[in-house]
């Protein structure tokens, strides 16, 4: 055996690499075997391979070759003992081990490559993309949960969640049952109701709808002219003969229906004649009720009670199925003129006298303030009473006034347990006997986020890969004969992509993909489609490239000596252009993983089917209010912050190479 | 005897690398040039003269450091002045520098009008647009340049034109000292001659007081210069006028340099042609002795030991070896009958 | 002007009506390729028909496809346009029968269909067809692939763009979508664009300039800047200041009870409203500009004239503008290249914050199979990318002297 190669034997980076390597595969393998995922194993014998090659280092091919597959060997060995069932797929782990070696062999000795990983922008960025993809492939065989299982409720916040009752029981069982002595315990137990100024509220509202017997109705004179933009003294009775004559009408339109009908039951047939008959008796409804309410608007007219700008409360009291009557619908009004509209919380009676020109004299205005409600002010004092109804506490009010609170189980089936509880007793987490861990919450159907986002993210990914390896393959094909062939071709060629470029990539996409049908809008039309659009950028950047090369010397001689058009392109031109064509591939990925995110957020990503993707979680967040009801970072931050870190390694790596590759760049 | 222009004491100047060593790329030279002459500087690359050239503006500029020396122009001593202050009243004003290949040296989006406007700014020559104006038109026709160019970019000028608005410009403000740096190097044949017979020009209207005309070409500074100076790894070697040098070099190294030129006179074609092997030597770590030592073919053991000072051994011409100059005037001779 | 200049504008002009027909007929043929491959153009108009004459019921509803199950949100003016076009009145209200009409169903899957309905007196696919021939029409289609492109280029020069043909908003034309649209995008996307190119390119040339602390700690930073998605910079500046800190309101371009007008009370609203909006957009454009202004700069800095001009004594301050002018200038051609790509994520963006712009609007005609007036707004937004880059061209061709030089070659 040579000198050298018992040296080499002797040193301690050969084993480091073999063991490091094996433990990679063995880890990652055993997964994938478990899984099902034998691709995944595949690829995983594939990195071990190169880790443990490149860190050993051997200083020839052969040895490379040797090495890589020592790795695999001892990986199986590995597993075997601990085991795993690896062996079956020794033969192909073999071939890929040796690939391993090779790959790792020509990192170590090609100087371009050498430079490469030894500029930290490279380096930093290939590291963080490298996590984010091993993440992608190698997670879900660790978790192997389908990611699209719903957990049930809406955007549940990061956390252990354990079963209330599991813990209930567990306070039943000694052994599950700890005293512990928390310093700040009672600070901090009320911290999980409503907000204060929620309950502050909700209190007084529900205060006067309880507690509060009558009050004085606050009649609104004053009408809002757009066009002069005033306010003029309204026509009191003016307005209810308007009011009286909208439920004439219907009544009018009501007795032409049944009149109508009534001829039409004549000639009517047997099966129709029910019909009529409904539709009469639909109609006649309407009219009692349109009589009914006139008589009704003429006696509050005639004791004073009108609510003026009433539709919008009306639409209200529709909306929450509250039903407000008329003794505490102005406390409704304060109340909502405090709390929820800015217009008429700023309006005391002084401002609106002034507003108005005028000097209110009637004790009820004055008491009770002139509102001039809006539209939309409403929503936000019925999302906050639905928050209320929904945790489901019941108010108690005792004959003073005084409000409490009791828990009401609204969604259990089970009654709450008597229990003799301590306030020192608490019971592990593990201990429950069941609970859930979402790291990072829940979305909007309940699918656990941390799972979810790293499936879509590999999703992407893929979609960016495909995007980025067809507009590449393109750009490379077009750049490349429209540099050198040149001539016709070539001005036809530019022609085209300067259009291209002009043409707003984004707006193309849009157009062609809203014409896809849906069913077929998958992950690969999506990759395909970005990819088809975007070639043109890195066409141009190779004809530039291609165009300033072919009249350099090598490839003169390459023609005069005969070669083949094809060979010349192969040879001569390919390798120089390679390094640009690298980095183009890699803005390509970046910006066609962007590219799908866009389209998803705008409705036009692919179709559930395939699962989700990056850009598909975000338009979920934001069709479902994440970040606008309900304040749940955790279903679009982290999106956010993957598709950022995405993007962000693979310019870095660019910049890396750009630096490599164009030395006058370098600090 | 005339004014002297320029006077360089012992300067020695250094770069720092960016490990932090000192490469003392221009090491104790001393030089003179008097009025209305031009002094030639010849050596190979990397000898330090455009670096002497830079030292001798006063401008320092990292990785670029003053070390010791002096340097007195027209008697003013500028060794040690305040950048500021070299920047308004040294530079442009009393040395002129045009750099190699000067095609580039414009900037593509200013008119050269306006560009000699900042230079005047620049100095805080107290003068109105028109009269800037009119200076540089005359100076223009002065100098046989067309009057328009002023008003053109420098994008739009031919090569050679560019080359010699450059050498109009810098001299604009009739420097003492003009240093021009491979001033034709990246021109054709005939624009070769007529920046040339432009420099000559100037010398002669006394626009400019003294020349320094570096170049790697030997054959220009016998019809250009009046005297010739030889560098080598950051040491002048050998000084004397332009017909000593070219027809009766001392130093071994010079000799090499002029017997590698092809000169178009009558017994060209017995003349051997020379090259000189090897290297100049690391500046980081000079040599102890004589820096030629290892290409010398003359060179002793003493040689490689010990570091020779330049001397003078005519009047007018210095020159640093350690044999004497007769012994070396023999070994010539001899070879030159093989 | 010189010679060149008026050569490479010529030039210009020439191009940009080249590329303005190339656009047209590319956003007209480009879909119908797709249809080509199998897939026609859909739309779903919910028809609810009358089952017989006899019982009086004659009257189509069209009810908002989109609508939940069992709210029943009708929308008058399309049904009156549609009762007129199937010349159908009076009232009714006994719906009978619904079922959807969608495009690509042929006649004879309609008549089909209420064949094989459990009643086979009624006729309604009488009025089915109708409806059907209507959209038909509406589209152009009833003359062919060339009646639809007639039918196009016809509805581009009589400014209306054809019609909207979404349920809720037919028989609005998309030119007045666009129309409400289009002052708004245009308010808030070129200011923001032009803004941040500036304080990018300041930014990447103070990087170049100072190097150091600067370079290290600026250029990564605004790397990882310029990797944030033009939606992500919306939401988080929509979640922080928007909604946690209520410093300006998230969405809409002013508060729902304001008339507009031209007070200052209108005006103050509006820009309150456009504060989060606007920075979303030029925090991205500054990123992505500083990294390569920076290089351009570098680039520059280290040219002849750099080191000549100090030789003549000039003065650093003065270099540095030297340097920066002649770096900035490629970054106008810049600016007209990337002038697309920024487009489409400030489109984005404006969905984000229900900005009543054209983001918002293409979004509801996507959602809505609105499909006209989808390939309405990319046109028109193709027109805008258009005509910006060929402006910034154009005054490129005035700034910058090499470009003169350059048609000489």
């Amino acid at each position: 055996m040579k000198e050298e190669t018992r040296e080499y034997l002797h040193s301690p980076k050969l084993y480091l690499g073999i063991l490091i390597g094996a433990a990679i595969i063995a880890l990652l393998g055993n997964a994938a075997i478990t899984s099902g995922h034998i691709a995944s194993l595949l690829v995983a014998c594939l990195i071990g391979a190169t880790v443990g090659t490149a860190i050993a280092n051997p200083a020839s091919w052969i040895g490379s070759i040797v090495v890589g597959a020592a790795v695999v060997v001892v990986s199986f060995l590995l597993s075997l003992i601990f085991g795993g069932a690896l062996s079956f797929w020794l033969i192909v782990g073999l071939v890929l081990g040796a690939l391993g070696g090779v790959i790792a062999h020509y990192i170590r000795t090609s100087h371009t490559m050498m430079n490469v990983f030894h500029s930290p922008r490279f380096v930093v960025g290939f590291t963080i993309i490298s996590i984010i993809v091993l993440s992608a492939v190698f997670y879900p065989m660790f978790d192997t949960r389908d990611p699209m299982y719903s957990y049930g409720d809406m955007f549940l916040k990061p956390g252990t969640y354990f079963s209330i009752y599991d813990a209930n029981i567990s306070a039943f069982n000694s052994t599950t049952v700890h005293r512990v002595l928390k310093p700040d315990a009672e600070e901090t137990r009320h911290e999980n109701y409503l907000p204060e100024s929620q309950l502050s509220v909700v209190e007084r509202y529900l205060a006067r709808k309880y507690a509060i017997t009558n009050g004085y109705i606050v009649v609104s004179d004053y009408e809002y002219d757009a066009d002069s933009k005033k306010y003029s003294p309204r026509d009191m009775n003016n307005f209810l003969a308007t009011k009286l004559s909208a439920q004439q009408t219907i009544i009018g339109d009501a007795d032409k229906t049944i009149a109508d009908n009534q001829a039409k039951l004549e000639k009517a047939s047997e099966r129709a004649r029910a019909n009529i008959e409904k539709n009469i008796v639909n109609a006649e409804q309407r009219k009692a009720n349109a009589i009914a309410a006139q008589a009704e608007l003429q006696e509050k007219f005639n004791n004073g009670y009108f609510i003026m700008d009433s539709e919008a409360m009306r639409n209200w009291e529709e909306y929450t199925g509250i039903n407000a009557s008329n003794e505490y619908r102005s406390e409704l009004l304060v109340l909502w003129g405090e709390e929820y509209d800015p217009v008429i919380a700023a309006a005391s009676v002084d401002e609106i006298e002034e507003m108005l020109g005028i000097t209110i004299e009637d004790e009820n205005i004055k008491n009770g303030k002139t509102f001039f409600t809006s539209q939309n002010g409403f929503n936000f004092l019925v999302d906050d009473l639905k928050t209320f109804e929904r945790i489901g506490r019941a108010l108690t009010i005792d004959p003073n006034g005084k409000m409490s609170y009791t828990q009401v189980n609204s969604n259990s089936k089970i009654d709450p347990i008597e229990l003799d509880v301590n306030l020192t007793d608490y019971t592990s987490v593990s201990e429950v006997a069941n609970t859930v861990n979402f790291p990072l919450g829940t979305d909007n159907n309940g699918r656990d986020m941390l799972l979810l986002l790293i499936t879509a993210a590999g999703k992407s990914l893929l979609i960016g890969l495909l995007a980025g390896s067809i507009a590449t393959f393109l750009g490379l094909l077009v750049g490349l004969l429209a540099g050198y062939v040149g001539g016709k071709l070539d001005d036809i060629l530019s022609f085209i992509m300067n259009i291209f470029t002009v043409i707003p990539g984004f707006v193309l996409i849009i157009i062609i993909y809203n014409m896809v049908d849906k069913s077929q809008r998958g992950i690969v039309m999506c990759g395909a489609i970005i990819g088809v659009t975007s070639w043109v950028w890195t066409a141009r950047s190779v004809r530039s490239q291609v165009i300033s090369l072919r009249n350099r010397d090598h490839v003169n001689l390459s023609k005069l000596s005969g070669h083949s058009l094809m060979r010349i392109i192969l040879t001569d031109i390919l390798p120089y252009i390679a390094s640009y064509v690298v980095m183009a591939f890699i803005l390509q990925v970046s910006s066609g993983i962007l590219a799908e995110a866009q389209l998803s957020i705008l409705g036009l990503g692919p179709s559930m089917n395939d699962g989700s993707t990056l850009g598909l979680m975000m338009n979920w967040a934001k069709l479902f209010g994440a970040y606008t009801s309900s304040n749940a970072w955790w279903a679009y931050f982290p999106v956010i912050g993957t598709i950022a870190l995405i993007s962000f390694s693979l310019n870095l790596m660019n910049t890396g190479l750009d630096q490599v590759f164009n030395p006058t760049l370098r600090d | 005897m005339a004014k002297k222009m320029l006077e360089v004491k012992q300067l020695t100047t250094k770069y720092i690398t960016r490990q932090g060593e000192d490469v003392y790329s221009v090491d104790h030279v001393s030089l003179d040039i008097e009025e209305g002459k031009s002094l030639g500087i010849a050596g190979e690359s990397g000898c330090g003269k455009s670096t002497l050239a830079l030292s001798l503006m006063g401008y320092y500029f990292p990785p670029l450091h003053y070390t010791s020396g002096q340097i007195i122009i027209d008697g003013k001593d500028i060794t040690g002045l305040d950048p500021d202050v070299v920047r308004k009243t040294v530079l442009g004003s009393e040395v002129a520098y045009i750099p190699q290949a000067a095609m580039n040296a414009l900037n593509p989006t200013r008119k050269v009008g306006k560009f000699i406007e900042d230079v005047m700014k620049a100095h805080e020559i107290k003068m109105t647009k028109k009269e800037v104006r009119e200076m540089a038109e005359q100076r223009f026709a002065l100098l046989g340049l067309p009057v328009d160019a002023l008003d053109k970019h420098s994008v739009e000028l031919s090569g050679g034109m560019r080359q010699r608005v450059v050498i109009a410009v810098s001299t604009i403000l009739n420097p003492k000292v003009l240093i021009a740096d491979e001033p034709s190097s990246a021109l054709d044949v005939t624009s070769q001659k007529m920046v040339i017979k432009m420099m000559k020009d100037m010398m002669a209207k006394g626009l400019v007081k003294s020349m320094i005309f570096i170049t790697h070409e030997l054959p220009l500074l016998y019809n250009v210069t009046d005297d010739i100076m030889v560098m080598y790894a950051g040491q002048i070697v050998e000084r004397g006028t332009a017909h000593e040098m070219v027809f009766d070099p001392v130093h071994p190294y010079s000799r090499g340099l002029m017997r590698s030129i092809l000169v178009p006179e009558e017994g060209t074609r017995d003349v051997k042609l020379t090259a000189i092997p090897g290297t100049p030597p690391n500046l980081k770590h000079p040599p102890q002795g004589c820096r030629f030592a290892d290409r010398c073919r003359y060179a002793t053991n003493a040689c490689k030991f010990n570091a020779m000072p330049i001397v003078d051994f005519a009047p007018g011409r210095t020159y640093r070896c350690g044999h004497s100059v007769d012994h070396l005037r023999e070994v010539y001779a001899s070879e030159d009958e093989e | 002007m010189s010679k060149g200049t008026r050569k490479y504008l010529k030039k210009k002009i020439l191009w940009f009506l080249i590329t303005l027909v190339a656009a047209v007929l590319l956003n007209f043929f480009l879909p119908r390729l797709m249809r080509g491959a199998g897939t026609p153009m859909r739309f779903d108009w919910d028809v609810m028909v009358a089952t017989n004459e006899e019982v009086g019921f004659d009257r189509a509803e069209a009810y908002n496809p989109s609508a939940e199950e069992g709210k029943k949100e009708k929308w008058d003016s399309t049904y009156d346009r549609i009762a007129k076009e199937m010349g159908t009145t009076g009232e009714g209200e006994n719906q009978v029968k619904h079922d959807k009409v969608r495009s690509d169903d042929s006649i004879i899957n309609l008549v089909n269909k209420q064949v094989s309905s459990s009643n086979p007196d009624e006729t309604y696919y009488r009025t089915w067809v109708s409806t059907y021939d209507t959209i038909e029409k509406e589209l152009g289609r009833d003359g062919g692939m060339l009646g639809e492109l007639w039918h196009f280029i016809e509805h581009i020069f009589d400014g209306t763009f054809g019609k909207s043909t979404s349920t809720n908003r037919y028989p609005k034309t998309v030119s007045s979508i666009i129309s409400e649209g289009i002052v708004w995008t245009i308010c808030l996307q070129i200011p923001a664009i032009l803004l941040g190119w500036l304080l990018g390119n300041l930014l990447g040339a103070v990087a170049a300039y100072k190097r150091k602390v600067w370079d290290k700690a600026v250029m990564p930073a605004s790397l990882f800047v310029s990797a944030i998605p033009a939606f992500g910079s919306a939401v988080i500046l929509l979640v922080i200041f928007g909604i946690n800190l209520r410093w300006f309101p998230p969405n809409r371009a002013y508060d729902p009870g304001l008339i507009p007008a031209f007070s200052w009370k209108f005006i103050s609203n509006v820009l309150w409203h456009y504060q989060l909006p606007f920075w979303s957009i030029v925090i991205i454009a500054i990123g992505g500009q500083a990294v390569g202004m920076r290089s351009m700069s570098i680039y520059e800095l280290n040219a002849d004239y750099v080191k000549y001009s100090r030789f003549l004594g000039i003065k650093d301050g003065r270099i540095v503008r030297y340097v920066f002018r002649n770096a900035m200038l490629p970054q106008v051609t810049g600016l007209a290249m990337s002038i697309g790509t920024s487009i489409g994520g400030a489109l984005v963006a404006e969905t984000i914050f229900s900005y009543p712009g054209l983001g918002m609007k293409m979004y509801a005609a996507i959602s809505e199979n609105d499909y006209n007036t989808v390939s309405g707004i990319a046109l028109i937004i193709t027109i805008m990318v258009l005509i910006a880059s060929f402006l910034l061209d154009f005054i490129y061709a005035f700034i910058d002297p090499r470009v003169k030089a350059a048609q000489f070659d």
